[in-house]
């Protein structure tokens, strides 16, 4: 998923090689990017709040693998 | 824009850069610019020698500044706008003044045709003769992407040892 970050009236040359929308207007730019940027916003903490989680239970699972693999050389 | 001081002493009603007013810059020293800024400024003097030591930092001590910021500074644009302009003449916007502040000619004028070119476009909207155009520019990391391999990868793994210990006991 593409997430916003900027709006411009003009491209500058500098922006050219970066991944952008073209709009007819800079009103119709405007509408778009506002209607849609809180929302990416929230999704893009949720996501990143999801991951953090993923992540510690990752972590738990590794640590718990690890010491059945313990256990069982041992028996 | 936000690394920068925003420019109030250049509030003006919108006039076109002459060619002798962008050689005028072009040549003027950096110090004579700063000491500009700083009178204008009045009150706000730390602000500018907050920039002005950022600047220094950011060329390694050296004295010379870049054609982007002495551009910035001259036209009242920000820095932004007048790298646009630099790159629209063909130039490299972080080139060292020349020692003597002497531009050759033919950088000037790729300069005064990129400068005309954004002025025209800039009165043609001042003037409601152009509606401008509108682009959003995207975020340029994807994030999220290599964790969910891993977690597949790790699943994998759980499953793996699962059944070496089933076929153990």
């Amino acid at each position: 998923m593409q997430i916003y970050d900027e709006f411009c009236p003009i491209l500058l040359n500098q922006f050219k090689s970066r991944d952008h929308t073209k709009f007819e207007t800079f009103d119709l730019a405007l509408d778009e990017y506002y209607s849609k940027i809180e929302s990416q916003r929230s999704e893009q903490q949720h996501k990143a709040k999801e991951n953090s989680a993923l992540q510690k239970l990752n972590k738990i699972r590794n640590d718990q693998v690890g010491t059945h693999v313990q256990t069982t050389t041992l028996v | 824009m936000s690394r920068h001081r925003y420019p109030v002493e250049s509030c003006r009603v919108f006039e076109r850069t002459t060619t002798t007013k962008l050689q005028t810059a072009l040549t003027s020293s950096k110090e004579d610019d700063n000491d500009e800024a700083v009178k204008a400024n009045g009150n706000g003097t730390d602000v500018s020698n907050v920039e002005k030591e950022k600047q220094g930092s950011k060329k390694g001590g050296k004295s010379y500044a870049t054609l982007k910021i002495i551009l910035g500074e001259a036209l009242g644009y920000g820095p932004a706008l007048s790298e646009h302009m630099i790159l629209d003449a063909g130039l490299i916007p972080n080139e060292k003044v020349p020692k003597d502040k002497v531009w050759d000619d033919a950088t000037v004028q790729a300069l005064v045709q990129a400068v005309a070119k954004f002025e025209d476009w800039m009165q043609d909207i001042i003037s409601g003769e152009i509606v401008p155009e509108g682009y959003i520019l995207m975020q340029n990391k994807i994030l999220g992407k290599d964790s969910s391999v891993s977690q597949s990868e790790s699943l994998k793994q759980v499953i793996f040892y699962f059944s070496i210990i089933k076929v153990a006991s």
